[in-house]
């Protein structure tokens, strides 16, 4: 019987912020870090799938908070695992870039993971 | 005659389809270098941004993000992924993907006036380094 997991949608502007920050949180609000641990993790920990829309935000998803947000998560989890849990909404335009930047940011975590 | 009827058309297509097929590739050439020449503009005014940097703490993080967010805009960052997949090859675009995030994290480190004279000439010699590769 196929596995049925709860979908919780998640508004990245309205829950999280409109700009999101940096890598880590040494480097100020908002950070890639911030976002795993406080709010990817969870997630994780309960086996539920998070759906996140970006069309509010007001400043990209920048390419060392997708890495540290993104890609630390499937290498300790493994990449289906990851697939699992965490879906960016692709319905609207921003989605689909920053979905497709996160697998980017995931598959080179991966690849460095394996040097 | 009949021989010269059958003959000269066929050399006629023969030339052109030659030509064109030549003209294809300097089109080609053509977008590639252009596009490099972006990107090499854009690295560079990514550099100029960078040592302009007022050197103190950036409390604002809007203000901040819109700074960062214009330099990564000069790096490409989520934009042209078809130019990029087309006209970079495979080390390129890995480098260029590992300097987005080198940047920010220097950028990062100079917003919080973290040794910012030593980031920015990380920074700059980092960005120096991709376009030697380029």
């Amino acid at each position: 019987m196929a596995e049925t997991m709860e979908v919780v949608k998640y508004n990245f502007a309205k829950q999280f912020s409109k700009n999101p920050g940096l890598r880590f949180r040494k480097l100020g609000d908002f950070s890639g870090e911030e976002f795993r641990e406080d709010v990817l993790e969870k997630f994780f920990k309960e086996n539920k799938r998070i759906l996140i829309n970006l069309e509010d935000i007001e400043s990209a998803l920048g390419a060392s908070f997708l890495s540290e947000a993104f890609g630390n998560l499937a290498v300790k989890y493994g990449l289906e695992k990851f697939h699992k849990i965490v879906q960016i909404d692709t319905s609207n335009k921003i989605g689909e870039i920053t979905n497709n930047e996160m697998l980017l940011r995931v598959k080179e975590a991966l690849e460095r993971q394996k040097r | 005659m009949k021989n010269y009827q059958f003959w000269l058309p066929l050399i006629i297509s023969f030339f052109s389809a030659i030509f064109a097929y030549r003209a294809n590739i300097y089109t080609k050439q053509q977008t590639r270098d252009s596009f490099k020449n972006t990107l090499r503009d854009g690295l560079k005014n990514a550099k100029y941004k960078i040592l302009e940097l007022e050197e103190r703490e950036y409390k604002n993080h809007q203000e901040k993000m819109l700074i960062i967010e214009s330099i990564s805009d000069n790096l490409m960052y989520q934009a042209y992924p078809d130019e990029k997949n087309n006209y970079l090859n495979d080390s390129q675009r890995k480098d260029l993907s590992k300097l987005q995030e080198e940047i920010e994290d220097y950028l990062g480190l100079i917003m919080i006036n973290t040794a910012p004279q030593e980031n920015k000439s990380f920074a700059v010699s980092a960005i120096k380094n991709y376009l030697s590769k380029l």
